[in-house]
């Protein structure tokens, strides 16, 4: 089975379409703390132009309480350093111009910047593992190179393992160097705007997110992978994938708004339970989701479902020329 | 050649499609390969071999019947036994992305008895070294069927399934190729050949099975179907008295005639040839020509897939 799985990586890391969606999930990742930190900049600099005295305070504002509602925002004014001549109107764009600084300062200072990347990752990364799953096992049936390979003695069973073990270490190294750079690009923008990152809390900020973001894309993985094999096709795999995400926002618009059973019926898609655990990933998440065991009970049962649907269909069809 | 048989089918059937609306593509296939033959397989396009091989290789799973590989049940566990043969499949597939190298890399990676020191070796020997670092998808066909071979030689296999190995080749690859094959076989290695040309297998095969429409319309040794040295053709100046003189004769097991041409065709052992001239001469024939008479396996082909052959022995 090492040897297989060796084989299924020396195959992945000489195609150039791995890189690909790795540049592509990396800049997905990378631009939005860009963006986000030429924003903060942008903010940051109209605010100490317009009122110098305010530097200070940004500097030393904290983040990391869940945007508007958490922000703490210290402006003593009985502090000589503070107590500035300002008019009502002033006071309230000042400690305006603080708060809107303070949020944007949360996606660009650790530990908070990494539940910003961790919401960027399955959003994209969701189609990529969906695309590299039915890519890999899809392009051996158009090439011919599986029927080479089973004719060669290797058991199914085997094949198909190694095959999707492989494709979910290259998913999860992948995932991995995203949020590696993501680290070290928001320690960059935490020392930049911030002066270091915080560690405490660090590890809730990260592993809890990691998880959930790992089952997310194996969701779609298992999905691709299942379609693959059905249709014998990369193409037509990727195709169903997205063809059943349209399908499930469409029936979500439709139950959701229904009554009796046929409203429960959301609860039990995989959009539905992506969604929460994707919002759970987000700087603030919702009060009224149900708890993250169900999603990934839910989940976790989808990618039995596919898998297993997978290994069946692959170990009884017939590989015609 | 061992008596010894490496690959046998028993009433293999394969149907594609639902149980209303289907195709039979084979058909009750009963044949057997000895070990150290060269078996062709031969049939036109569509007759099932591609579908009979891809069941031996448990691509395709039998509708019913049953396989056996070196004398074992395949459906007792299909993989050890594949390990013992290889197969150059149709279309010769390869990772386009992939060098020759490299594919050989991969392809001996995933079989268990193949040895990656010998990947210099057989590029050498399908004499594709000088492009062994170009990407596949830049070969001609020829080169894509010599690669082929060369993954079919890096196990060392004891069966070799060629599926079509020639197919599209220039007349000077397929020589090439033919005479790898040959060279294969004097090895002891026991080749299984399916292809549709005709010269191709009388040349290379000493065993031969005809395929039409799935089912199996031939099958015995190649010089036995073609009556090889045991068909003499008579030119006589008396047709019907020379038929008259040898029909008593019990070595001589047929006679066939041809009247327009006043030609005789006697079979019998080789070394009564002689034994026929002169009985004829003696019986006041004159001999006005005779020779050899050998059938084409083109010939024998399609009078058997038209119908118009009977024969249909066991070796």
């Amino acid at each position: 089975m090492r040897k297989l799985i060796g084989v299924e990586f020396f195959k992945l890391c000489k195609r150039w379409m791995p890189y690909v969606l790795l540049l592509a999930l990396l800049a997905i990742t990378l631009l939005p703390i860009v963006l986000d930190y030429t924003d903060y900049q942008n903010r940051y600099q109209s605010a100490i132009d317009k009122y110098p005295e305010l530097e200070d305070v940004i500097k030393e504002v904290e983040v990391g309480h869940g945007g508007n509602s958490g922000i703490t925002v210290y402006i003593d004014q009985s502090d000589p350093q503070n107590s500035f001549n300002v008019t009502p109107d002033e006071e309230w764009e000042k400690e305006h111009l603080v708060r809107q600084l303070s949020n944007a300062k949360e996606s660009l200072v650790l530990p908070w910047a990494m539940d910003g990347i961790f919401s960027s990752i399955p959003g994209l990364g969701m189609f990529l593992a969906a695309f590299l799953t039915a890519s890999v096992i899809g392009a051996e049936y158009g090439w011919g190179t599986l029927r080479q390979t089973l004719a060669k003695g290797t058991s199914r069973s085997n094949y198909l393992t190694a095959k999707l073990l492989a494709i979910s270490i290259a998913i999860i190294g992948g995932v991995l160097v995203v949020v590696l750079v993501g680290f070290i690009a928001t320690l960059i923008t935490s020392m930049l705007v911030h002066g270091g990152m915080e560690w405490s809390g660090f590890a809730g900020h990260f592993f809890a997110p990691l998880g959930r973001t790992l089952l997310i894309l194996a969701v779609y993985m298992a999905m691709a992978a299942f379609f693959a094999v059905l249709l014998r096709s990369s193409a037509a795999g990727l195709a169903v994938v997205v063809v059943w995400l349209i399908a499930e926002t469409i029936i979500i618009g439709f139950m959701g708004n229904s009554t009796g059973w046929l409203a429960e019926v959301p609860n039990y898609l995989i959009g539905t339970n992506t969604n929460e655990l994707l919002s759970l990933n987000s700087f603030n998440p919702p009060d009224d989701i149900k708890p993250w065991w169900q999603s990934c009970g839910i989940l976790l049962a989808y990618i039995t479902v596919f898998i297993t649907a997978a290994c069946y269909f692959f170990r009884r069809q017939d590989l015609t020329a | 050649m061992q008596d010894e048989a490496v690959i046998r089918t028993d009433g293999l059937t394969k149907r594609f499609g639902s149980a209303r609306r289907n195709i039979l593509a084979v058909d009750d296939l009963n044949i057997e390969v000895q070990r150290g033959s060269i078996f062709g397989f031969l049939g036109p396009n569509g007759s099932g071999k591609t579908t009979t091989i891809g069941m031996l290789l448990g691509l395709i799973r039998p509708t019913s019947g049953s396989m056996e590989l070196f004398g074992q049940d395949t459906r007792q566990g299909l993989p050890p036994l594949l390990r013992r043969t290889s197969a150059v499949l149709e279309n010769s597939p390869f990772y386009p992305y992939l060098s020759g190298r490299d594919n050989l890399e991969v392809f001996s990676r995933t079989m268990p008895n193949a040895d990656k020191n010998r990947i210099d070796e057989v590029l050498k020997t399908v004499g594709l070294r000088n492009r062994a670092k170009s990407k596949t998808r830049t070969y001609s066909l020829g080169m894509r069927q010599r690669l082929s071979i060369a993954i079919a030689l890096l196990s060392d296999p004891e069966i070799i399934i060629l599926d079509e190995p020639t197919n599209g080749l220039d007349p000077s690859g397929i020589i090439e190729i033919s005479d790898l094959i040959g060279e294969l076989g004097q090895q002891g290695k026991t080749i299984f050949l399916s292809s549709h040309l005709l010269h191709e297998v009388e040349q290379v095969c000493n065993y031969v099975a005809v395929l039409n429409k799935g089912r199996v319309i031939a099958q015995g040794p190649v010089d036995e179907l073609l009556h090889k040295g045991k068909m003499l053709q008579v030119r006589v100046s008396d047709m019907d008295a020379a038929v008259a003189l040898l029909i008593d004769a019990e070595w001589i097991k047929t006679i066939e005639t041809e009247e327009d041409e006043r030609l005789i065709f006697v079979e019998a052992d080789e070394e009564k040839f002689p034994d026929i001239n002169e009985m004829l001469v003696k019986g006041g024939i004159r001999v006005l020509e005779m020779k050899k008479a050998e059938d084409s396996l083109e010939d024998f082909f399609l009078e058997a897939i038209e119908g118009k052959e009977a024969w249909a022995g066991n070796a």
